[in-house]
């Protein structure tokens, strides 16, 4: 990233918002006001061009000092029977003393987007996958498909960076990529290839597709099957799409785990991850798990380091506890278990569920609540404000984040760190 | 500060001290001649101790993306081992792929003051280093692994000058504060991505038309001509393989005098010969290591139980996946840089190729002659995880433990191998050498390691016992730069570890040609991806230490 | 001697794990250290006797009053008999060895998690995951008999490897999930996806199920030699599946999961 000073413009700025990590966006910074000059998509530009709104803390939305904020979140949490700390729509360090706080009071770590990324989590543990990343999609994949879901609503810029990209290292041209939508259709033409060729589409209804999951799976395995059709898809077509993986000297299988939004979704992830693993027997293939967005790979990274377990662990016992059904945010809140909630959020400015118990809220500067929190101490955002680290989807790149402007907002981690000390 | 360590029997090989008795002084974090007639702040009594510098491990996947994935693979394994808050210490879980935090706990606890993750790919080297962060009391360090990154293997396929594949070594050394490189099955986790399941020595990369020997005397020298102190940390082709102990013999022949340092040999010395046909190459392959002193290694011992590999060799591992135990198992390709497979395993001391492979470590550790050149590891968590040393240790100095130990396995195996025949028993001042001085004399780490004037005050005291298990489980005391951080096995005091790293000079005009690279082919710029200072120092724990290179003393 | 009874004394707030209210653990405790066991309740640690009022001495036989907060009732337990009066929470019975274990009300999630031996009666529902395994673990119940006569949820006997699951209700999605062995029997309705990634095992069903997957083949008609000595076998439960009518059924065989190559079987009764 470099700085011209005199216009206070950015180039090649990583964003954290987009769960791709883009690093070439322009951005201009002028006092506190942030604008996307170049690269942007409608996910990283009301990411970054959030204003500045509020810069102190406050008490039952009375204005505080934040040594004032941080001893009544401190006197919360050291009553608190089971606090759960979720959100973190934020990078590695708030993470970091996010969980060096939940393990002192006892706390649950879950974050906003980890009911999806359980679908994922389940899977990688129960069997496992071949997995591959954006960078070798951008340089190999021949075959794109993409099992229901619409990746250009979650990730406007994907296709644009990895599968139309102009060259890659190994003399095939992107142009002549096949892209195939199992499932569901696209909402709009970012799948088109440069020389006008739209997707393959195979529609199914949602409650389909797990069903479509196993067929595509028992296919690739060659098993032979008496149903004609399968999730209401003829047979013949998905042995198609089977057959044409095979021929790929290197396919590419992609969904965006929140949008396959039913119950139980792992078992049909499983099924499409184990038809990748298959098709290994003979040619190359390999899945990329998409999502990233809101810190949510992020918080299932750094967790997974310290406390051996991705996301939704309790330490209620005062050792790690993994359990991704019990150790909902939303169940928690439901069944009046959490007797405390701290929702940390440097990223993203949506406001945190409702709640009839005290609430602490270390969030991005302009969130805006139907009820005001106990506590609400406004924070800078990584990559805007302070340096940091984001994931992105595919695990393996951890992006640096720059300081682009100085608004006097803290960081969630000192914030935090702070808490820390004063219990 | 001032401390006095008072009457302790050294044992000091980088500087010749084999327990004799001695007074060690530390000022304020480093080992000093005298006190100069200051009185001590404290005093240690040590008289009956084992003193020995701070145990370093140079081959321990304690950091990185695979790390995680066995992490995320594994909750069953860390649902059997929680680690409870107690005391200082935060709350983790253990075993095969403990959590960060323990991981640097449990070392401690066992006396080491070091650890070096020898896997760590450029594209995730940021995320080894967040992990390393957060493994406590602990020194760490990096080899990066080049040999299958498409940008290497163009520059040798396109028949590049040396001197630009040395830039391109350097520059990648620099950019993610490495300790130096790392090389897994050469060309072979890029040749998988072409759908090439195996590549032996003399074999052509599908795409490049380059073979492994090719490229490890590249970057072999490479890695010499730039004065890097450690030499090319290699895992070599077939890994695992019946018969690849001739691959390994090739290797060693093949890389004509440059020095080379092989890794987990244990899994690279496997002959065909038996019924079954899997036999032991520990006798030719000590042999050839004896006679070419330009060669290192590290053993990679298995020990029975449950554990997980993980490794950089998709290849190979995608290959053996077939075995994993529990069924699951993770591969990966990995932004045109590299792989990664992660199997879990258990090692079953009834079975034949297990217990072999046990008697194959074992059998390597008492033919390498020279504890200078072999290297105590079990290739964290490949064949144990490193919660075993203090039991390796015991194997290696006790022939009446071994033996007993031998009786209990497979009985087939244990008739084949020659253990039970070897007498060798390590002496102390031996595994001073292959744990602390010769480790630090591989890595170029020229103040830990040893316990002379100006080193750096890591320490760790042992209470002597008959079992050398239990002597080298709970150290009495461990210092680390100085601090008491260990006392009876119990970690007292949290402090930080540094970052070891060296930085080979180059010419800038390998970056220009790496710019472009990037803008066309990589999913993010150049200057996002290297590294910079104060991504490991801004928060305060941990600093960087930068080692000397030798650069034109050696080419 | 009367059962040895644990009644809460409020309403939980947080889930309390009451696997130390076992025959296994309470038996040779003296009254007041029955009273100072300590559970964990949210993150504290609390006494026995601050939570429940406790009466009756008889150690084998143990009743807890129920709340869908109970968690880990029975676990790990080898003998005697455990009643909840009530309704239990997550992962009731599991790892228990041997025993009985009987839920007057319904069950939460996972009961019966990776049980080893003994038998679970449940009187009203059951949750998700019955006979499951946890996450990460590839073998959910082992061995052992768990009755529903209520509704079962979804993924009832996710990754089972043997023993049997009496539903006399209905039961949810993806009945059978991933199983390798062991008999699932439900007398009810059957929601979707049943037998998905099933790679050995039985399904018996004798209410309709909703659509069977396309990767099950069906094998026609049968009159299975087996299945006459499989129902004898659950004579002595006292379930609707002791019915000896029920044993002359005939049988409908659809063989699969073949997206894992499974050679487990759907046996809808004809």
């Amino acid at each position: 990233m470099t700085d011209n000073i005199s216009a206070k413009v950015w180039d090649n700025v990583p964003s954290p918002f987009c769960g791709i990590a883009s690093d070439d966006l322009k951005i201009e910074v002028s006092g506190s006001g942030v604008r996307v000059l170049a690269n942007g998509d409608a996910v990283t530009i009301p990411g970054f061009e959030q204003p500045v709104t509020d810069t102190a803390p406050r008490i039952a939305g009375k204005q505080v000092s934040l040594d004032e904020a941080v001893q009544r979140a401190a006197a919360i949490l050291k009553e608190a029977r089971l606090p759960v700390f979720s959100g973190f729509g934020t990078d590695v360090n708030d993470t970091r003393a996010a969980l060096a706080l939940i393990d002192k009071v006892g706390g649950v770590f879950d974050q906003a987007r980890a009911g999806s990324g359980v679908r994922n989590l389940l899977v990688l543990a129960d069997s496992g996958w071949i997995a591959t990343t954006l960078g070798e999609l951008k340089n190999r994949v021949e075959v794109l498909l993409v099992f229901g879901s619409d990746i250009e609503a979650a990730f406007p810029r994907f296709f644009e960076r990895f599968v139309w990209n102009k060259e890659t290292l190994f003399g095939q041209d992107p142009a002549k990529r096949e892209v195939i939508y199992l499932g569901r259709a696209p909402s709009g033409d970012a799948a088109v290839s440069p020389d006008g060729r739209r997707p393959q589409v195979i529609e199914c209804a949602p409650q389909h597709l797990p069903e479509l999951a196993a067929a595509l799976s028992a296919l690739a395995r060659g098993a032979s099957l008496q149903a004609e059709t399968a999730g209401g898809v003829p047979v013949a077509v998905l042995e198609g799409v089977v057959d044409r993986l095979k021929r790929s000297g290197y396919s590419v299988v992609t969904w965006v785990a929140g949008q396959l939004d039913f119950p139980h979704a792992d078992l049909t992830v499983q099924q499409v991850c184990q038809a990748v693993t298959v098709l290994n027997k003979e040619t190359r293939a390999a899945v990329l798990p998409l999502g990233g967005q809101d810190g949510d790979r992020t918080a299932s990274q750094v967790c997974a380091w310290l406390t051996g377990y991705p996301t939704r662990v309790s330490f209620a016992r005062g050792f790690p506890e993994y359990d991704p059904y019990l150790n909902d945010t939303a169940r928690l809140l439901k069944e009046g278990e959490a007797d405390a909630l701290v929702w940390v959020s440097s990223f993203s400015a949506a406001a945190p569920p409702a709640a009839e118990i005290p609430a602490v809220v270390i969030g991005r500067s302009g969130m805006r609540f139907d009820k005001e929190p106990e506590v609400f101490i406004p924070v800078g955002v990584p990559g805007i404000d302070h340096a940091g680290h984001t994931y992105r989807c595919d695990t393996v790149v951890a992006m640096p984040l720059y300081p682009l402007r100085d608004c006097g907002l803290t960081s969630a981690a000192s914030v935090l760190a702070a808490i820390e000390r004063s219990l | 500060m001032l401390i006095k360590l008072t009457g302790g029997t050294v044992y000091d090989p980088a500087n010749g001290v084999n327990g004799q008795v001695r007074n060690l002084f530390i000022r304020d974090g480093r080992i000093v001649h005298s006190l100069s007639g200051a009185t001590p702040d404290q005093e240690y009594d040590l008289r009956g101790k084992v003193v020995m510098a701070g145990a370093i491990d140079m081959h321990t996947h304690i950091g990185g993306g695979k790390v995680t994935i066995a992490r995320n693979l594994l909750p069953e394994d860390h649902r059997a081992d929680p680690e409870p808050r107690r005391g200082l210490m935060r709350a983790g879980c253990g075993h095969a792929a403990p959590s960060t935090l323990t991981t640097g706990y449990r070392y401690a606890e066992m006396g080491y003051t070091a650890g070096f993750e020898p896997a760590m790919l450029p594209t995730n080297a940021r995320q080894a280093h967040m992990e390393m962060a957060d493994v406590p009391l602990m020194d760490v360090g990096g080899y990066v692994m080049l040999g299958s990154d498409d940008f290497f293997l163009r520059l040798l396929s396109s028949g590049s000058d040396q001197q630009l594949i040395n830039d391109y070594v350097a520059w990648t050394i620099r950019s993610t504060k490495a300790m130096g490189i790392k090389v897994v099955n050469p060309g072979g986790i890029s040749a998988f991505k072409f759908n090439q399941r195996m590549l032996d020595l003399d074999e052509k990369h599908a795409y490049y038309g380059v073979t492994p020997r090719q490229i490890l005397k590249s970057l072999a020298r490479a890695v010499h001509e730039l004065g890097v102190p450690h030499p090319l940390h290699v895992h070599g082709c077939n890994l695992g393989v019946p018969g690849n102990v001739e691959t390994t013999l090739n290797t060693i022949s093949g890389i004509e005098g440059l020095p080379m340092h092989l890794t987990h040999i244990q899994f690279h010395s496997y002959g065909v010969e038996g019924d079954r046909k899997f036999s032991s190459g520990a006798a030719r392959i000590a042999e050839a290591i004896n006679a070419n002193k330009n060669i290192t290694i590290d053993v990679g011992q298995i020990l029975f139980g449950q554990t997980v590999t993980a490794s950089g060799d998709s290849m190979l591992q995608h290959a053996h996946a077939g075995h994993a135990h529990p069924d699951k198992w993770v591969c990966m390709d990995i932004e045109c840089d590299a792989g990664c497979g992660v199997v879990p395993f258990k090692y079953r001391d009834k079975n034949f190729v297990n217990a072999l492979q046990w008697c194959i470590g074992l059998e390597t550790f008492l033919l390498v002659e020279d504890p200078w050149r072999v290297f105590l590891t079990t290739d964290h968590p490949n064949g144990a995880p490193f919660t075993s040393y203090p039991h390796l240790i015991r194997l290696l100095m006790d022939k009446s433990f071994r033996n007993d130990m031998l009786s209990t396995i497979n009985p087939e195996a244990a008739a084949l191998s020659t253990l039970g025949s070897l007498d060798r028993e390590y002496s102390l001042y031996e595994i001073a050498i292959m744990t602390r001085a010769g480790a630090a004399r591989l890595l170029g780490l020229t103040d830990r390691g040893h316990l002379g004037a100006g080193a750096a005050a890591d320490i760790t005291v042992y209470t002597d016992q008959a079992d050398k298990e239990k002597m080298f489980t709970r150290p009495a005391y461990v210092f680390k730069d100085g601090e008491l951080v260990v006392r009876n096995g119990e970690v007292v005091k949290i402090v930080w570890g540094n970052l070891h790293t060296v930085r080979p000079e180059f010419d800038g005009g390998i970056e220009a040609r790496l710019r472009d690279y990037f803008d066309r082919y990589h999913t993010m710029k150049l200057d996002n991806f290297i590294i910079n200072d104060w991504e490991i120092e801004d928060d305060g724990r941990s600093k960087i230490l930068v080692h000397p290179c030798h650069q034109g003393a050696r080419s | 001697m009367t059962a040895l009874t644990f009644t809460l004394k409020s309403p939980l707030k947080q889930r309390l794990d009451v696997s130390p209210l076992v025959p296994d653990v309470l038996l040779g405790l003296t009254g007041k250290e029955i009273a100072s066991l300590p559970l964990q309740y949210g993150n504290r640690q609390v006494a026995a006797a601050e939570l429940f009022d406790i009466d009756g001495s008889d150690a084998e036989s143990v009743r807890i009053s129920g709340s869908p907060k109970l968690d880990f009732a029975g676990r790990a337990m080898t003998r005697g008999v455990l009643t909840i009066d009530g309704d239990g929470g997550a992962y009731l019975g599991m790892h228990m060895k041997g025993g009985r274990l009987c839920v007057s009300g319904s069950a939460g999630l996972y009961a019966a998690c990776e049980l080893k031996g003994g038998i679970v009666e449940i009187s009203g529902n059951a949750g998700d995951l019955l006979g499951g395994a946890l996450p990460g673990n590839k073998k959910g119940m082992s061995e052992g008999i768990v009755i529903v006569r209520g509704d079962a949820g979804d993924r009832v006997g996710d990754h089972m490897r043997r023993g049997s699951i009496l539903i006399e209700g209905n039961a949810g999605a993806y009945l059978g999930a991933r199983m390798t062995a062991g008999t699932i029997a439900v007398r009810g309705s059957v929601g979707p996806g049943a037998g998905y990634a099933m790679k050995r095992g039985t399904l018996l069903l004798y209410g309709s199920p909703a659509a069977i997957g396309a990767t099950f083949n069906d094998c026609g008609l049968h009159t299975l030699g087996f299945l006459p000595l499989l129902l004898k076998g659950y004579e002595r439960l006292d379930t609707c599946f002791s019915d000896p009518q029920a044993r002359r059924a005939r049988v409908r065989r659809l063989a699969g999961d073949l997206s894992v190559q499974g050679k487990g079987e759907i046996l809808l009764v004809a």
